[in-house]
């Protein structure tokens, strides 16, 4: 819903500058894994959008269904997609490695749509969301400890004061009237039922908004959670700057993505930087998919690596396809552009307009914004 | 003892087109041995089979005795055979320094590899000079001296060195033609060298082949194949 300048003045402007922030740490983030393959496979890894959605169903499974901690879940959900890289890799790309880039390319649109499938069939095609909490403890347990809300129910044991409770993905309990966990008879897993008259403690994930003195002595309300993916996106790009400069395995990618053959003739094993490559950008993209989705909440399905994956795309070809700082530029513009459109324009167009700016840049700048013509052969 | 590499009928090409019709060569230990004939006649496509960049069709090469052919280009690398390719392939966005260390990056023994450097920049002072410049902003001259000096980084137990005179002035080639001799002389590294400057690298090496279209013509101690009528006539301009 477009929203107008006047009506809102200056919070709506930093609202709306948090969240070019975020959706720029995002497209950053994931437009990373494209330009790393890019560079080394010259391989538009399309699939790489689905990389993004299986990291972030992964944290929302672990911290719903084990109900592992949010950082534990963004660990193990990095390491799934690496090893989903790595196997995206070895199974469908490298026995294509010396075949036509179109068939590599078809083939990723094709692991693209194997993955969506894969997704859908094992969460349901709903859409999922990140609960704020798992468990909540009971401070009065209301009507509900006095009358079960259902007539089978054999004991409400569950709602003594004190007691907790599992609380839904997706219901953000309020006093008086809270959705709390009561058990069945013969079944030891509290149900959902809601009880009113009762209220929760809720355990806090994560607290909305941190306090930040800026410069001048004036406050700030910082959101947490995006604050936290901007750490993230800044560590990451940070460290990713590093590993390729510094360490052996950077200097092999770099080599690799400059000339692969003379590459293995220095004894460098292509295909185990080329696997390295995947595994880092999917860890790196899982790390998106998680952050964003605990900030949006909500949103979890099959479907939702397509537009990330497309814009974060559209984000490395504007920076300059194969250069890391090409991707944190031209996710970042992106990200402004999404933001400051959907804010001030129109928001059901912000995907459109992002397009729009890729499409002007590129006509002035046909190797992006930071590309060079490669005197690698194509 | 046998030969530290052997070519026994090898058939080789790209797609259709065959290249290499049935090439023998041998290369003794500390040999420098020259491969030298026209435009297209395969030279560059040979070394491409030693060093596995291009698969045999037929035939087969053998390291020390040993099937060669076959496994990947890391394989060759490891047993010390060391591919410095035609137009030098450096990796033009690393710096001079960074070239250096990609030569070595089988060797885990980083005081070796740093002394290796200082090796190399005493061989090659302009590499110094230049060690924090990108490689593609060197001068062709500067070029080959890092290709070769990269592919020295290695310890090859042989150079296969294709074209180094290549696009470079008379009096450059002479200085890399001096210093495959001396690295040959004095560090006993055995050589396989392909170029079209067939009098240079009659000058040069041991001995030499003759390559026309696929097949090996002559061959022989270069300084009997400096002498040869035929050889004068086609490759020497005599």
């Amino acid at each position: 819903m477009p929203l107008h300048l006047a009506e809102s003045g200056w919070s709506l402007f930093v609202l709306t500058l948090f969240n070019a922030l975020t959706e720029g740490s995002t497209f950053a983030l994931i437009a990373v894994g494209y330009t790393m393959v890019y560079g080394i496979v010259r391989l538009i890894n399309f699939a790489h959008g689905e990389v993004y959605m299986v990291g972030a169903v992964t944290a929302w499974w672990l911290f719903v269904t084990p109900q592992v901690p949010l950082w534990l879940a963004l660990l193990l959900a990095m390491g799934v997609c690496a090893a989903l890289g790595w196997s995206l890799d070895r199974l469908a790309y490298r026995p294509l490695r010396n075949s036509t880039r179109l068939a590599a390319l078809i083939t990723a649109i094709g692991m693209s749509l194997i993955l969506q499938t894969v997704v859908q069939l094992v969460i349901s095609p709903n859409f999922q969301s990140f609960p704020e909490t798992t468990r909540a403890t009971v401070k009065d347990a209301g009507i509900a400890a006095r009358a079960a809300p259902d007539p089978a129910a054999a004991e409400v044991g569950e709602l003594r004061i004190g007691a907790e409770v599992p609380v839904w993905p997706g219901e953000r309990p309020t006093d008086g009237w809270v959705p709390i966990g009561w058990t069945r008879a013969g079944e030891t897993e509290p149900a959902l039922a809601w009880a009113p008259g009762a209220s929760l403690e809720v355990k806090q994930g994560l607290p909305a908004a941190v306090n930040a003195d800026l410069l001048g002595g004036a406050r700030i309300k910082l959101p947490l959670k995006d604050v936290l993916i901007w750490i993230a996106a800044a560590v990451m790009m940070t460290g990713l700057h590093l590993l390729v400069q510094r360490t052996r395995l950077g200097k092999a990618m770099r080599a690799c993505a400059l000339d692969r053959t003379t590459a293995a003739l220095m004894g460098i094993d292509v295909n185990r930087v080329i696997a390295a490559t995947f595994m880092i950008g999917s860890a790196m993209a899982a790390v998106a998919g998680v952050l964003y989705s605990v900030k949006v909440g909500g949103n979890i399905s099959f479907r939702m690596g397509y537009y990330p994956g497309v814009i974060a795309f559209a984000a490395a070809v504007l920076g300059g396809i194969g250069d890391l700082k090409g991707a944190l530029l031209g996710g970042m513009l992106l990200g402004f552009a999404k933001a400051f459109f959907a804010t001030y324009v129109r928001s059901e167009y912000d995907f459109a307009f992002c397009f729009s700016v890729m499409i002007l840049v590129i006509i002035f700048r046909p190797y992006g914004l930071l590309g060079r013509p490669s005197a690698v052969r194509a | 003892m046998g030969a530290l590499l052997t070519l026994d009928g090898v058939e080789a090409g790209y797609g259709a087109m065959q290249v290499l019709k049935g090439v023998s060569i041998e290369v003794q230990e500390g040999e420098i041995v020259a491969l030298i004939g026209a435009n297209g006649a395969g030279k560059t496509t040979t070394l491409n089979v030693i060093s596995n960049v291009v698969p045999v069709r037929a035939g087969r090469v053998r390291w020390r005795e040993e099937l060669s052919s076959g496994g990947s280009i890391v394989d060759t690398v490891r047993r010390g055979i060391i591919h410095v390719p035609e137009g030098r392939r450096l990796f033009a966005d690393m710096t001079v320094l960074e070239n250096l260390e990609m030569g070595a990056f089988l060797r885990h023994d980083p005081p070796g590899v740093r002394s290796d450097i200082e090796r190399m920049f005493a061989l090659f002072p302009r590499l110094q000079e230049r060690q924090e410049q990108r490689a593609g902003s060197l001068s062709g001259g500067e070029q080959q001296m890092l290709a070769i000096a990269r592919g020295l980084m290695a310890h090859p137990r042989l150079l296969l060195l294709d074209e180094p005179s290549l696009g470079l002035a008379p009096i450059i080639s002479q200085q890399i033609f001096r210093t495959v001799r001396e690295l040959n002389q004095t560090q006993g590294v055995t050589v396989l060298i392909v170029e079209q400057n067939a009098h240079a690298a009659l000058g040069l090496a041991h001995r030499a082949y003759v390559m026309e279209t696929g097949c090996i013509t002559m061959s022989g101690p270069a300084a009997e194949l400096r002498d040869d009528p035929r050889v004068k006539a086609a490759y020497l301009g005599e």
